[in-house]
């Protein structure tokens, strides 16, 4: 339709239209609103710990005279006489408040007792408020003490039809005891529920030292106490928050791992958390394979409690899940304590002794109120019986005069004029009946006026001493105490850090693979099979040009990596910390890892599960040069390192071992040389020493290998081009001093290359022979043979082109070493071959042929 | 209401309060936004008195200085005036537009038996109350929303309606001794 209005016809020249700049309209709407929100919507009165919402429910109720030893009534009464006569807003969110204050999953000491479907921990939802039926709980009642003899201040109502508390009595710290939550504008605010009978002991210690630190109240108020009971793991959050008013709490289910049946049990989960959610969060994690091992998740909670079940694998370790469970899910929670309140009308964050000075300073004047009251009525009825007094003594006077007055009024001005008595006492003497005549009454009247007089000189007397009125403060919250507290629910643990890493791993065999150029990485042990001797190796890990793998050590991934560089220094790391790479994986730069200097190369790593004492670190320097020095002197590590040996200039920290202090070690030179002597020879030093002189070199020799004797063992030796064998230790003197030139320990031509490496090996050890490309082979020791001290040995490897070997590493005794059957992608390696991995060959069937060559690439989907 | 200020725009065009309001205007929104096509002369928010109201009406300038400026430069967006108070006695009644106005007709009614309600919302008023008030154009007051400086306003609306919390918490700490009004 089409309208044909003139502009004319529509315009209103009297309407008065005026111009509002947007930016003040919006700072200034922006103003109203958040402030109204901050002061009188979400954040709770420090007083009495109630947000306007729920006071006006607890004094609707109470002026409805719904107490606990009243009927239930239905919570739409209450619903809507709290919306009729106190706040003007939405009847759902008057429901909500209310429930939530009937929930005793939400507040530790419920204000409101429920009738019917209140909601529960899995977050369904109350029933309706035409349904549901509440009243004021028992303790409520303490919230409204005294209420009608003025103690707190009053204000209108909405509609200026009704007057209602501005805050509640509060006869208990309700602030602390049922915390808040509570999210305005641009702060919230969040305090826990606490044990009351704690928060009333700690009330009354401040008031009788107003001086004491929050570190003082800890003793009382040992931390929250949640209706969810459940742990708090850690106390340096609660230590904060209280000193400051903001500290992160961690709260942690209580869980406990049955390793018969292979189940974690969940009997408590942290304030808050939503039970149904919570499972799903973790069906979820099982799902996204984030936590390995969970077999079945069962909810079986009931009304005997709260149980969640979680199943796991036969082999899965039941600590480490539960562990992992807290890590990930809200089986642990973080509760952000902000005590953020109202006091005077304006939002600050409290410490916990700031919220008890405001609480008790209120109550001094909730108290000073009520007997201010009591005194003003005690007052007022002395004044009217001294009134009757007068009149008894003077009755027949008193009685002509009101026989001969006109009207009532004129009998009150006779009376006052005559007896020099007020107004009020005039009307009561007029207002009297003729029984108040009798001898008794009389009687009665002068025992009251005495009772009275006392009375009041009593209440005079504590409104004077400020002492007493604390001794009644004191008393009462005893009282309150007495007769409500109850036992803590939620155990306060002692935790040294979060989650500790460490429990999230399962403790296994790591190989700490470390290159020449600095380059390290973490593998599992089981990702090494065992091949046999002559086998080719698989790739351990893959170098850069020019680098090679310089260190293989087998260690527990727990251990404490000890690292020692060229530069005589020793940094520390746990061997978990190592990042975990792929077999062919490059590794991560040490430097990355390890804040070591320029030209600082690692040479040596010693893993270290204890430090026991008369254990020692036996250094050995590439110039020849021993030292040996306690092994606890290196427990106390920093991160830039400390010196492990004082170096010449030209000289390289390169052998690092581990000795009990009654060991024989052999010192191996890379000519083949090798030196035998104890231990004792090498008098113990501090960490900073030079050291001594070990063994005597030769033109541009090196030391290349240290071993330490142990006769039911051999030692095992390795030239560059493979050739290896064992001998026996007994073969080599001992020398009664060190620092000789020793004797040969392996011959040496141009066949077998220079001497690699020295190892002391049992017979049943398997060894991982490294070459310079990286290749590593493992094998069993029993297939190399024992032959004479200055044998040349047979191949143990044939490193490949141009490469040699230039390490060798024991592994920990031989252990069952799972066949892994994946087929092999090859095509990235040099070495090429589609066989199956670990043919089991006899030594004897394999003795100087050419072995199984076997190579393992890594490839992606193979399960490292 | 939406915030739009912290909405992505996906869900701000798809938002059920905008949409209508979109519909309505007939102008389009963003790169389609054309305002030959408006509809309307003149755009009215009507909100409640109390501080709610003050919170929906900035919701829907956010939304008009961010998706629509040209209706506020064009000087098309304005503010309605409800009463903020009724004063009464018997049958005797004044709407008061301010405190000072309040006082005014309380003392012109006699103070004594005379009742002034604040109001909290324009559904309490009669519809015959809500045109004689608000919105009879022969008497009514209207503000026209106009930008006097648009680098204060859009960091106005960055601070006040947007992600950061810090900014805000410091603008309401510096400003919370001039506000007038408060739902106590």
């Amino acid at each position: 339709m089409e309208h044909n209005y003139k502009s004319s016809d529509i315009e209103f020249p009297l309407q008065h239209i005026e111009g509002r700049d947007m930016e003040k309209e919006l700072k200034k709407s922006f103003m109203e609103y958040s402030m109204s929100v901050i002061t009188s919507r979400a954040l709770p009165d420090v007083r009495d710990g109630m947000k306007p919402g729920q006071r006006r429910i607890l004094y609707a109720m109470y002026e409805d005279h719904l107490t606990y030893d009243k009927p239930f009534r239905k919570s739409a009464t209450t619903v809507g006489n709290v919306l009729g006569r106190y706040h003007p807003h939405g009847d759902a969110a008057v429901y909500q408040t209310m429930v939530r204050m009937a929930q005793a999953f939400s507040l530790r000491y419920p204000l409101v007792e429920g009738h019917g479907n209140f909601g529960n921990v899995d977050g369904d939802p109350p029933a309706a408020y035409r349904y549901t039926e509440a009243r004021m709980s028992k303790i409520s009642e303490l919230m409204m003490s005294d209420i009608e003899k003025k103690v707190v201040p009053m204000t209108e109502n909405f509609d200026n039809t009704r007057e209602e508390p501005v805050v509640l009595p509060s006869r208990f710290p309700n602030i602390l005891v049922n915390g808040a939550v509570g999210i305005a504008v641009g702060m919230a605010t969040n305090i826990p529920p606490h044990n009351l009978r704690e928060v009333i002991e700690g009330t009354v210690y401040r008031i009788d030292n107003p001086e004491c630190t929050a570190e003082d109240l800890t003793e009382y108020i040992k931390g929250p106490d949640f209706p969810t009971a459940a742990v708090i793991y850690g106390k340096a959050g609660i230590r904060d928050a209280y000193r400051t008013g903001k500290g992160r709490i961690y709260v942690r289910a209580k869980g406990s791992v049955d390793d018969e049946h292979k189940k974690i049990i969940f009997t408590e989960i942290p304030y808050m958390v939503n039970k149904s959610m919570l499972i799903e969060s973790i069906a979820n994690l099982v799902k996204d394979k984030k936590i390995e091992g969970i077999t079945g998740l069962r909810d079986e909670s009931g009304r005997g409690g709260m149980r969640i079940v979680i199943e796991y694998r036969r082999d899965a370790n039941g600590e480490v899940i539960m562990n992992q469970l807290y890590k990930y899910t809200q089986l642990q929670e973080t509760f952000s304590v902000n005590m953020l309140v109202i006091v005077n009308g304006e939002p600050k964050t409290l410490s916990l002794p700031e919220v008890l000075d405001e609480y008790i300073s209120f109550q001094k004047s909730v108290i000073r109120k009520r007997y201010e009251y009591d005194l003003a009525k005690a007052e007022r009825e002395m004044h009217i019986l001294l009134g009757y007094r007068i009149a008894t003594e003077n009755i027949d006077e008193v009685i002509s005069i009101i026989k001969t007055s006109s009207s009532i009024p004129d009998a009150k001005e006779r009376l006052i004029s005559r007896f020099a008595l007020t107004d009020v006492q005039a009307q009561a003497i007029v207002d009297m009946t003729l029984g108040k005549l009798s001898g008794l009454e009389r009687q009665k009247v002068n025992e009251r006026i005495e009772k009275l007089e006392e009375l009041i000189a009593e209440i005079k007397a504590i409104l004077a001493d400020e002492n007493r009125i604390k001794e009644i403060l004191k008393s009462e919250l005893s009282e309150c105490a007495d007769k409500f507290g109850d036992k803590r629910r939620t155990e306060i643990v002692e935790a040294t850090e979060e989650i500790d890493l460490e429990d999230l791993i399962e403790k296994h065999t790591a190989v700490i693979t470390l290159s020449k150029g600095g380059y390290i990485k973490r593998q599992r042990a089981d990702v090494y099979t065992a091949q046999n001797r002559g086998g080719k190796g698989i790739i351990g890990m893959t170098t850069k040009e020019d680098d090679y793998v310089e260190d293989v050590k087998v260690v527990n991934s727990h251990s404490l990596l000890l690292f020692f560089t060229s530069f005589g220094k020793v940094y520390s790391k746990k061997a978990y910390r190592i990042p975990e790479a792929g077999r062919t994986a490059k590794g991560t730069s040490i430097v990355n890892i390890l804040e070591i200097g320029e030209g600082e190369r690692v040479t040596s790593v010693i893993a270290i599960n204890e430090f026991r004492d008369g254990e020692y670190l036996t250094m050995v320097t590439k110039r020849g040069i021993i030292k040996r020095t306690l092994l606890s002197e290196f427990e106390y590590q920093r991160k830039g390192g400390k010196i492990a040996i004082n170096l010449d200039e030209d000289d390289e920290l390169i052998f690092v071992r581990h000795t009990k202090g009654d060991e024989s070690l052999i010192i191996a030179t890379r000519d083949g040389f090798a030196v035998r002597f104890d231990e004792m020879c090498v008098r113990c030093m501090g960490r900073t020493a030079h050291g001594v002189k070990a063994i005597t070199l030769t033109n541009d020799d090196y030391v290349v290998g240290v071993s330490v004797v142990d006769d039911s063992k051999k030692l095992f030796t390795i030239t560059e081009c493979g050739m290896g064998k064992r001998s026996l230790f007994s073969e080599f003197r001992l020398m009664k001093n060190r620092g000789g030139k020793g004797v040969r320990c392996h011959n040496i031509s141009g066949k077998t290359g220079k001497l690699a490496s020295i190892l002391t090996v049992a017979d049943d050890d398997d060894i991982m022979i490294i070459t310079n490309d990286g290749t590593i082979i493992r094998t069993n020791i029993e297939n190399i043979n024992v032959y004479s001290r200055t044998a040349t040995g047979v191949i143990v490897m044939r490193p490949s082109e141009g490469s040699y070997i230039i390490n060798a590493a024991r592994l920990e005794k031989a252990e069952e070493i799972e066949e892994e059957s994946h087929k092999v992608e090859s095509e990235t390696v040099n070495i090429k071959n589609e066989d199956d991995e670990d043919e089991k060959v006899t030594p004897a069937e394999n003795f100087e042929t050419e072995g199984e060559d076997t190579v393992l690439t890594d490839n992606e989907d193979s399960d490292i | 209401m939406l915030n739009v200020e912290k909405a992505r725009l996906d869900k701000v065009y798809s938002n059920t309060s905008i949409i209508p309001i979109i519909q309505a205007l007939g102008c389009g929104i963003g790169d389609d936004f054309d305002i030959t096509k408006l509809r309307y002369g003149k755009i009215i928010i009507m909100a409640d008195a109390d501080v709610d109201g003050s919170h929906i009406r900035i919701l829907l300038l956010t939304f008009f200085f961010r998706h629509m400026r040209p209706l506020i430069e064009n000087g098309h967006i304005y503010l309605a005036q409800p009463p903020l108070f009724k004063v009464h006695k018997g049958k005797n009644v004044r709407y008061a537009f301010s405190d000072e106005e309040k006082n005014m007709y309380v003392k012109e009614l006699g103070e004594v038996g005379v009742n002034a309600e604040r109001y909290k919302g324009l559904g309490e008023m009669d519809p015959e109350q809500l045109w004689d008030t608000t919105m009879n154009p022969e008497t009514r007051t209207l503000l026209q929303v106009s930008i006097n400086d648009a680098i204060a306003c859009d960091e106005a609306f960055s601070v006040l309606m947007g992600d950061m919390v810090e900014p805000r918490r410091d603008f309401i700490r510096e400003n919370a001794k001039y506000v007038e009004n408060l739902d106590i």
